[in-house]
């Protein structure tokens, strides 16, 4: 009988992600050669999994219907990346993005699982960069409400034209795959 | 960084997921070139293939996208969470005759700037610069003053249904809203909107042949993401032991209606942020006995994909497999789209066995499956899409309640706004699968709020 369990961790919200990946068993570095992940697609999820996993020392056979990663889906996503930049470092900016979240979804998603996903993502443009997945230059770099403004609190309407830096929308990854042509 | 760690198999069909000793282990992939069955093994296997909207077959995602990978995996036991979660999106082009096979998006930062309307009158057949400002129903201004034409997603295109359902649609096929920057070129002039939105105009302008300078464009709702997709636990493994499930294909991050702008950070949280950490914990903690392709749990799996793709080749009827994908579209579309309501999702239950029957009656699959056959690979996927349809439809009868984009019209608030039915369906609903012809079994994953305490959404 199948049983599902989420593993959701305990704790304040704030740490399980933290404590959770504390207690993950790792693998010895020199034991990572030794294990294979075959990835199936090429879109941003599977691209940066790749991308990840083989800069830890895995093996990655990574198979898609696609010619070439760089035409995944992935690339035809015309709005941006949502990514928090916690500059003032108070947790605000996360905690806002988290709450819009789980409000959005209409209380039918994990508050865990989106917790992590707005605590992590602030990160996610500098890891891009670093991987070379170049973003188109643009004034517009540093929009400060989603393409819909959905589920913006009224406080960032009003101050939509300030650019406050909580919550900016990057362009597009005009090429989600070139890095991968470059290994 | 370490390279040439990753070898890429381009032109690659996953068909199957090879599960041994209860442990994923690799896939059943085709050459799309050769046609040959390929099998790639590892201790691991992640699915990244992207969401399914293509199930009710306009939609705005790329023509090729498909279910299989997370249907196959959901035959071999991976339970699918909240199936009948999908987002319409309200700013598309809307579509222009019945041949169409794939509808454009319009970047949503449109509404941003432009206002949405339709005119005051029923069937009103002037041209738009010909109604005047007092004929005009700003309506969702008018019905939500604070967000106006900035309501999420699933708000905006509900509305805009339900604007044409009761006759004040425009355009010739009146399946369709006006989005109008006539105000915001007055404000900031021309060269502000080119500098902005220029290169949108003139992909309206050429999809349409009509110039959103002078004239305002005209929108329609389309199926665009699938908040729905495998279930995951925290760690992003399906219930199937070592098949990690990230991106869109999985269904864990957006509830019932995903924020503008999230679904890339979500993919790439996933695959950049922790999918490395918590595969890890797997690999190490877990025994792998060591297998071979020629071992029984690949061959027995490319005997079943090669068997499959036998009988798709050997129904050698006369429709083409994209008919039968167009009449399906049809039946989720109105049924199973953005307005649901019991009858309607009974009627769907009883039309997508029969559409399916029949197409296993009379699929035309020219070609052999040792070469490249692009109707053989529609024809598997439309195959699947048959069936998860299916699943979709009897999630949306299940959950008798309204949440985000998946709208039951018998449960609304006065003001006809989604109302959700917490006490009786926080939770998520996972489907596994129990042999063709079973229903399958639905396991309740119960959701608790701790931090953000459930309210009804408002716009006002
Ligand atoms: C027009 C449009 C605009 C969008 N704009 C935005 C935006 O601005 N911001 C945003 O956040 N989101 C946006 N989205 C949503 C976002 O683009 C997608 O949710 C996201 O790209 C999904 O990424 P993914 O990596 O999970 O899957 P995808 O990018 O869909 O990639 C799936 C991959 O899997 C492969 N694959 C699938 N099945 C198989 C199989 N059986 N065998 C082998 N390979 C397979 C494909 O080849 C492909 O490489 C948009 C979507 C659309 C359609
Ligand atoms: C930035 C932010 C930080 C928060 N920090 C915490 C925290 O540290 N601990 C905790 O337990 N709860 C926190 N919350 C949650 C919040 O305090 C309550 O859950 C919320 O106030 C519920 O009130 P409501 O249902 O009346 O608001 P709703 O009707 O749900 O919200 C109305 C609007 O106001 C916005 N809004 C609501 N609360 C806030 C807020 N506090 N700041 C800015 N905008 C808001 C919403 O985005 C929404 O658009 C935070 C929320 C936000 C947005």
């Amino acid at each position: 009988m199948t049983k599902l369990n989420s593993k959701i961790p305990v704790g304040p919200i704030e740490k399980q992600w933290d404590s959770h990946r504390f207690n993950l068993k790792l693998v010895n570095a020199a034991n990572k050669r030794k294990y294979t992940i075959v990835i199936v697609g090429t879109g941003l999820a599977g691209s940066s999994a790749a991308a990840s996993l083989a800069e830890l020392g895995y093996n990655v056979l990574l198979v898609s219907y696609h010619e070439s990663p760089r035409r995944a889906h992935s690339i035809a996503a015309q709005g941006g990346i949502n990514a928090p930049k916690n500059y003032s470092n108070d947790g605000d900016s996360i905690y806002r993005l988290f709450y819009d979240t789980v409000k959005g979804g209409d209380y039918r998603a994990r508050e865990s699982n989106v917790y992590r996903l707005a605590q992590v993502s602030g990160n996610i443009i500098d890891q891009c960069v670093a991987q070379g997945v170049p973003f188109l230059a643009s004034t517009e770099a540093c929009w400060t409400i989603g393409p819909s403004g959905e589920h913006r609190c009224p406080e960032r309407f009003t101050h939509a034209d300030k650019r406050d830096s909580n919550c900016s929308l990057v362009p597009i990854p005009h090429s989600a795959g070139r890095w991968m042509r470059e290994r | 960084m370490d390279a040439g760690k990753v070898k890429f198999f381009p032109r690659r069909e996953m068909l199957d997921l090879v599960v041994a000793d209860g442990q994923a282990r690799g896939i059943v992939a085709r050459n799309m070139v050769t046609g040959a069955l390929e099998t790639y093994q590892g201790h691991a296997v992640v699915l990244a293939t992207g969401g399914y909207g293509n199930t009710w077959y306009l939609s705005t995602m790329a023509k090729a996208s498909n279910a299989t990978a997370v249907w196959r995996a959901y035959k071999r036991g991976a339970c699918f969470g909240n199936p009948c979660f999908a987002q319409i999106h309200p700013t598309c082009i809307p579509q222009s005759g019945a041949y169409q096979s794939k509808l454009t998006l319009m970047s949503e930062s449109l509404r941003n700037d432009g206002r949405i309307w339709v005119p005051k009158k029923k069937g009103d057949t002037r041209p738009p610069q010909d109604i005047p400002e007092n004929e005009r129903d700003y309506y969702l201004e008018r019905l939500y003053p604070s967000f106006g034409n900035l309501v999420p997603r699933d708000v905006a295109s509900r509305r805009a249904k339900e604007m044409c359902d009761n006759g004040y649609g425009v355009g010739p096929t009146k399946l369709a809203v006006y989005l109008d920057f006539g105000d915001a070129i007055k404000r900031n002039g021309r060269h502000w909107i080119e500098e902005k939105y220029g290169n949108l105009f003139d992909m309206y302008h050429e999809i349409t042949n009509e110039d959103p300078y002078r004239l305002p464009m005209r929108i329609y709702p389309a199926i665009h993401y699938t908040m729905g997709g495998l279930w995951v636990d925290y760690n992003l493994m399906s219930n199937v032991p070592g098949l990690y499930v990230i991106g869109e294909a999985n269904f864990s991050d957006h509830g019932a209606n995903r924020l503008g702008a999230s679904a890339l950070m979500q993919g790439l949280a996933d695959g950049y942020f922790i999918l490395p950490y918590t595969i890890g914990d797997y690999l190490a903690t877990e025994t792998f006995q060591s297998l071979k392709e020629t071992d029984e749990p690949f061959q027995r799996t490319t005997k079943d994909v090669t068997e499959r793709i036998g009988r798709l080749l050997s129904v050698r009827g006369k429709t083409p497999a994209d008919d039968f994908h167009r009449e399906l579209g049809k039946v989720m579309w109105d049924n199973v789209g953005m307005g649901r309501n019991k009858k309607g999702l009974e009627a769907a239950l009883k039309e997508i066995p029969k559409i399916r029957n029949a197409f296993w009656k009379d699929v035309k699959v020219v070609g052999t499956a040792d070469s490249l056959n692009s109707e053989l690979e529609r024809a598997g996927r439309v195959a699947d899409f048959l069936e998860l349809s299916e699943l979709i439809a009897r999630d949306a009868l299940h959950r008798q309640e309204s949440c985000g984009g998946h709208f039951r019209v018998e449960s609304q608030t006065e003001e006809g706004e989604a109302k959700r039915d917490d006490r009786n369906f926080t939770y998520v609903a996972a489907w596994e699968y129990a042999g063709d012809g079973k229903v399958p079994k639905l396991h309740k994953e119960p959701l608790k709020f701790d931090y953000v305490k459930p309210s009804q959404r408002s716009y006002k």
